[in-house]
């Protein structure tokens, strides 16, 4: 038999204490996700990170494919950062500053030669992303979904 | 007053027995209030992400207070209290919420002492 209860005074208060408190707690795991990745925009991509590798915010795992139904994309992407992580250090400042700053693209041709030299793993996903700059635009849509 | 300051974009209930979309949720520009908080001058946030943390915020109220509301019907009290959502966070693994939110009842509970003692005087 489900009897009626009632709650105290006192539990709104404290709920919204907690709930700043939790909201803070991912917020801040999320940035420094996305920091990682040289991004200063927080997606749900990166909350979604951060709830999957948090042992307390495991409840949350199961409402979060509805929202990034496009997960997998981004986890496809890092694999690629990873990879060019592992490249030399020209590649991955050279990646970083691209996604940075669009206009990048124009003054350096010395980096384009050094990525033509980086390894298959690396160029495919580099040269998709310089010959077509539609395509971070193609990513957003996508995450919208 | 028609604002939707819901996630939700839908407003209108088909029927009493419905929550609205929107009352599911805590204000979305409360809760991106709160994230501007703790990040950094510099740190953007997505709309898609605030929404994503409404949806998780409204997901952890109620995992805490079932937690509590089960603790309760299990020792017979009808009231769910403070030191029942403290255990609950506690048991659910939110131990570095718990402590800090038991000294925050703490002095919630002395000021209201001190109303209920020293009544405001009439003007």
């Amino acid at each position: 038999m489900f009897t009626k209860q009632m709650i105290s005074s006192e539990i709104p208060m404290l709920m919204s204490k907690a709930c700043e408190i939790f909201i803070q707690e991912l917020t801040f795991r999320a940035w420094m996700h996305a920091e990682k990745n040289n991004k200063s925009i927080v997606q749900p991509c990166d909350v979604a990170k951060v709830i999957m590798q948090t042992d307390t915010m495991n409840f949350l795992t199961e409402i979060i494919p509805n929202n990034l139904g496009d997960f997998s994309v981004f986890d496809a992407k890092e694999e690629n950062i990873a990879n060019i992580a592992e490249e030399n250090e020209v590649s991955l400042s050279f990646t970083a500053g691209f996604m940075g700053n669009p206009m990048m693209k124009m003054d350096s041709e010395e980096n384009a030669g050094n990525i033509v030299e980086g390894n298959q793993a690396t160029l495919p996903y580099t040269s998709g992303f310089m010959g077509n700059p539609m395509n971070m635009m193609n990513m957003d849509n996508v995450r919208m979904k | 007053m028609m604002d939707n300051v819901g996630g939700s974009s839908s407003n209108i209930a088909e029927n009493s027995g419905i929550i609205r979309e929107q009352d599911r949720l805590l204000p979305i520009a409360n809760v991106g209030k709160i994230m501007k908080q703790i990040l950094p001058p510099n740190a953007k946030i997505s709309k898609e992400s605030k929404e994503t943390m409404q949806e998780c915020v409204s997901e952890f109220i109620s995992f805490v207070t079932s937690e509590a509301s089960e603790k309760c019907r299990k020792e017979r009290r009808k009231t769910v209290n403070g030191d029942d959502i403290c255990w609950a966070l506690g048991s659910l693994g939110f131990d570095d919420y718990a402590e800090p939110l038991r000294r925050y009842l703490q002095r919630y509970r002395e000021q209201e002492l001190d109303r209920a003692n020293n009544p405001p005087k009439r003007g």
